[in-house]
């Protein structure tokens, strides 16, 4: 689907200053060392990351992380303690929002209740002038489009559903061709039905376009879904960043593993490449000896008589303490010397009493605390 | 969000302008307070004459104390008005509150010379009260005491300010809970109780509102007393405006404002002191 | 007694004597102003019981006093750049005090209100004697000056509750999508604020159009309307009183009434603002 002519698409378009800046500067937007405080709270901890052209990348946290907060900063609406903000070579943070090659998907949508859904989406083009009205017109008609909202085009966002505010929000901010969109927390107001659907629309609306997506979410399954890598944060730090399979299956934290997806932790004390966790051993333990704390899926642990052959698994005894039924798998709870831990499997026949577990040990990850 | 520039351009030209035009002349009235007048100019010497003579002169001290009792009288006649009409339309008038609640506001905007104009017109001797009781055979004499009296004046002032004083005491009132008032009958206080225990002091600080308001409005009224109140209804307003015009002292005329000035600034914030202890128990 | 939201519960009963208190206090209300469009009809004018031939000439001597049409239009002036000045400084005011901090403010916000709750006749005298001091001759220019500046408390409170119920995020989006402040101002904040601006005006309008206390002192040779009717009391009642002031009461009226559906048109918009359907 066309989106337009013109403009930084994506890399290997017609236009040879969008593919001179690729080049250059593969990456489009560097934060280098931000610092934000508020009075004497300090949200953003000197915090450092690069967005890379073209990619989706979600900023993924508890409220109070700082991620909406560090989203402000690159749109322009707030300014940073120290630290800067860089894009395509540019100094980005001394630049007041207006000048920027940013646009945002605000939460609550902001949409202008005065004005009617094709007013709203046609504001950006019209302040900054420069575009004659029939070009105007046939843009706005395009992006309409492209979030099917054309006919709604002559109504006050009053009058349209939540969803629907949101794809004319999307449209507002896409049709000024930006270099990054941001968007806060867009699908966090609506219903879960709605939101799974607007999740693989927004997902495959992002590929079409080839703009460079900068998201926030709190909602790990979201982050998990639409991501090209994840930025976790934590109290203004960056946990990790990486893609979605390598967060979740190489969490470099404990804080990581519980975080994103569901997890057991184990602690142990590591010897001679062994650890021993309670009623558990890992073999091979690698790392410094001494205490230290391993991550282990619920779904990485085999019920017998689920048991691979071949591969050297670990085995433990455990007794079963509830067995939770949750339609395609189950959980089971169990209880192995004093430690509880989760076992996820496909749902089968009822278990009781003690029961032999196993794991492979490259499924057991060592995180730091 | 908001540039220095941004805040700069909003701030000062209200700043600049009202301490031109309100700063600056309360300031003046301030100080011609402490001047006096000599063969007929104001000299500027500094003294403190004009509050020793509002002290020592019983002249003034009279005129300021029926004010007072005036503008007590309002404030109390008003709330006995006012707050049983808002009690009513907040909890009893049921579909026709909104109704009701724009035809008390619209006296508000008549004009307050129409509205004590019409006073003057029922209660003079020749008035549509005085033909009334004629007609009716119920008095043969005109009743005189009506016009050109204190009472007069407190009749058009209570009617001036009731409608200010509903304002507060209604706002107070709607913001009761009701399910507060439920739990009330519901633990066995009749509604006498209820009321006295409970809507009472929760529409204190709409009460003391309305009250402070009437009072000090009144205090400071001079049409009232021109239009009803003849020479036993002079106030102190009045006092201070034939200073400003036949009795040329505008040094005396000053001080007297500036007590007034004093009053009512003391009086607005000695009630909010007091609204805002009461809210917070 | 069932389910009751604030301030709507339902009547328990309807106590006999509270409403029989209630319409006497209503009748206590309207008893001058009923009085006064009664008796502007009445040819005797003013005076005795029961007015007795009826007639329309009082209106008719009003209509071709031009005394009284050119303090109308005085008055009109006055309103009008009482109500520019007010609005413009209130609108600025109103801007500070919701995004500036700035040495002074609490005192300003005090300042400012001096005027609604002090007695007229101080500020009155205040404005006096700084236009002597300023060596300004009185005229309707001094009193427009006089209504401007103690009016502006009336706009800085209502277009301040209209800043605050607007949600900020428009701003930023407006600014987000490359709008300059300045553009942001004109295209988003002040269609906002519609609603609070034409209350506001309205009120301030009216207030101006009645106000006598600060006027008296400030007049010059015109003459605003309240002052003319005031010389005309002053000299003795002509029943053409009535029928102007019957005529004034319907004019306010009018005015509420506009006013009030202004009132509950922003509440209701802004109460649909946010639509959740499916």
């Amino acid at each position: 689907m066309e989106y337009g002519e013109g403009g930084p698409v994506t890399p290997g378009s017609a236009n040879s200053s969008a593919q001179a800046t690729a080049r250059e500067h593969p990456g489009l937007l560097e934060v280098r060392g931000i610092v934000k405080s508020f009075g004497n709270r300090e949200v953003l901890k000197r915090i450092s990351l690069e967005v890379v052209r073209g990619e989706f990348l979600t900023l993924l946290g508890e409220s109070g992380s700082g991620k909406t907060t560090l989203l402000r900063l690159i749109a322009g609406f707030e300014q940073p303690n120290g630290g800067e903000i860089w894009m395509n070579g540019e100094r980005l943070d001394t630049l007041p929002p207006y000048r920027r090659r940013v646009n945002t998907v605000f939460q609550n949508y902001a949409l202008f209740p005065h004005l009617s859904v094709r007013d709203n989406v046609a504001f950006g083009l019209r302040v900054k002038g420069g575009a004659p009205s029939e070009e105007i017109t046939e843009r706005v008609n395009q992006a309409l489009r492209m979030v099917k909202m054309s006919e709604y085009a002559s109504t006050r966002p009053s009058k349209i559903s939540g969803g629907q505010q949101q794809r004319a929000a999307l449209a507002r901010a896409l049709i000024n061709r930006p270099e990054l969109l941001l968007l806060d927390e867009p699908l966090s107001a609506l219903d879960a039905n709605l939101r799974k659907q607007m999740q693989s629309e927004l997902k495959s609306l992002q590929r079409e376009v080839g703009i460079t997506f900068l998201f926030v979410t709190h909602d790990q399954e979201e982050a998990m879904a639409l991501s090209d890598r994840i930025a976790l944060l934590r109290d203004g730090a960056l946990e990790q960043i990486a893609s979605p399979r390598e967060i979740y299956s190489r969490p470099a934290t404990a804080y990581t593993a519980q975080f994103v997806g569901q997890t057991n932790l184990l602690r142990c004390q590591v010897q001679a490449g062994c650890a021993s966790c309670g009623g558990i051993a890992i073999v091979p333990a690698a790392g410094p000896e001494g205490p230290a704390t391993f991550s282990l899926r619920p779904e990485a642990i085999k019920c017998f008589p689920e048991v691979p052959s071949g591969a050297p698994m670990m085995k433990f005894k455990a007794t079963i303490r509830q067995q939770i039924y949750a339609g395609a798998t189950e959980l089971l709870e169990v209880e192995c010397a004093g430690q509880y831990l989760r076992v996820r499997r496909t749902a089968g026949a009822p278990l009781s009493g003690e029961q032999e577990f196993s794991f492979s040990p490259d499924d057991a990850i060592r995180v730091r605390d | 969000m908001y540039s220095r520039a941004y805040k700069t351009i909003v701030a000062l030209p209200p700043l600049l302008w009202v301490g031109l035009f309100l700063l600056l002349p309360y300031a003046l009235m301030f100080a011609h307070s402490f001047w006096t007048v000599r063969d007929g100019f104001i000299a500027h010497q500094w003294n403190l004459q004009n509050y020793r003579t509002l002290l020592a002169n019983p002249v003034y001290l009279g005129v300021f104390l029926r004010t007072m009792r005036i503008a007590a009288s309002v404030a109390l006649c008003s709330l006995l008005l006012g707050y049983p009409l808002a009690y009513y339309l907040s909890f009893h008038s049921g579909a026709r509150k909104e109704l009701l609640y724009q035809l008390v506001i619209v006296p508000l905007w008549v004009s307050y010379l129409v509205r004590g104009y019409a006073w003057k017109t029922i209660l003079g001797s020749e008035g549509v009260l005085n033909g009334f009781l004629r007609y009716l055979h119920v008095t043969t004499e005109p009743v005189s005491f009506l016009l050109y009296s204190p009472f007069a004046v407190v009749l058009v002032l209570t009617h001036i300010y009731t409608p200010f004083v509903f304002l507060p005491i209604y706002a107070s009132l709607e913001h009761i809970p009701r399910p507060l008032v439920e739990a009330s009958q519901d633990l066995g206080a009749n509604p006498l109780k209820t009321f006295l225990r409970v809507i009472l002091p929760l529409s204190m600080p709409g009460f003391i509102a309305g009250a402070t308001f009437a009072f000090v409005l009144s205090l400071g009224d001079f049409l009232a007393p021109l239009l009803v109140g003849g020479a036993s209804g002079t106030m102190i307003a009045n006092v201070v405006q034939s200073l400003f015009g036949a009795a040329y002292d505008w040094p005396l005329g000053a001080a007297i404002s500036v007590c007034i000035l004093f009053i009512t600034v003391g009086l607005l914030f000695a009630t909010e002191r007091l609204e805002k202890r009461w809210a917070a128990k | 007694m069932g389910c009751e939201m604030k301030g709507h519960a339902a009547p328990t009963r309807n106590p006999p004597f509270l409403t029989a208190y209630a319409a006497l206090v209503f009748a206590f209300i309207y008893l001058p102003i009923a009085v006064l469009i009664l008796y502007s009809f009445n040819r005797d004018g003013v005076g005795g019981f029961p007015p007795r031939h009826f007639t329309a000439d009082w209106y008719r001597i009003l209509f071709a006093d031009s005394a009284i049409w050119d303090a109308v239009w005085n008055s009109l002036q006055v309103a009008a750049g009482a109500v520019a000045l007010s609005l413009s400084l209130g609108l600025l005011a109103a801007l500070a005090l919701d995004r500036a901090d700035f040495p002074g403010k609490a005192l300003f916000r005090r300042i400012v209100l001096l005027p609604l709750i002090l007695p007229g006749i101080i500020t009155g005298l205040s404005l006096l004697m700084f236009a002597v001091f300023a060596g300004a001759q009185l005229s309707l220019f001094t009193v427009f000056l006089g209504h401007g500046t103690a009016l502006i408390s009336v706009a800085t409170t209502e277009i301040f509750a209209g800043l605050q119920k607007m949600d900020r995020g428009q701003e930023e989006a407006s600014l987000d999508l490359g709008a300059t402040p300045w553009q942001t101002f004109w295209r988003i904040t002040l269609p906002n604020l519609r609603l609070s601006l034409i209350a506001a005006g309205l009120l301030i309008f009216t207030l101006s159009m009645d106000e006598i206390a600060v006027t008296f002192f400030l007049i010059g040779r015109d003459n605003t309307l309240p002052l003319e009717i005031w010389g005309r009391l002053r000299r003795g009642i002509t029943p053409e009183i009535n029928a102007i002031s019957t005529f004034i009461f319907t004019a306010s009226v009018v005015l509420i009434v506009i006013w009030y559906r202004i009132r509950t048109r922003s509440i209701g918009a802004e109460s649909s603002q946010v639509l959740e359907r499916p």
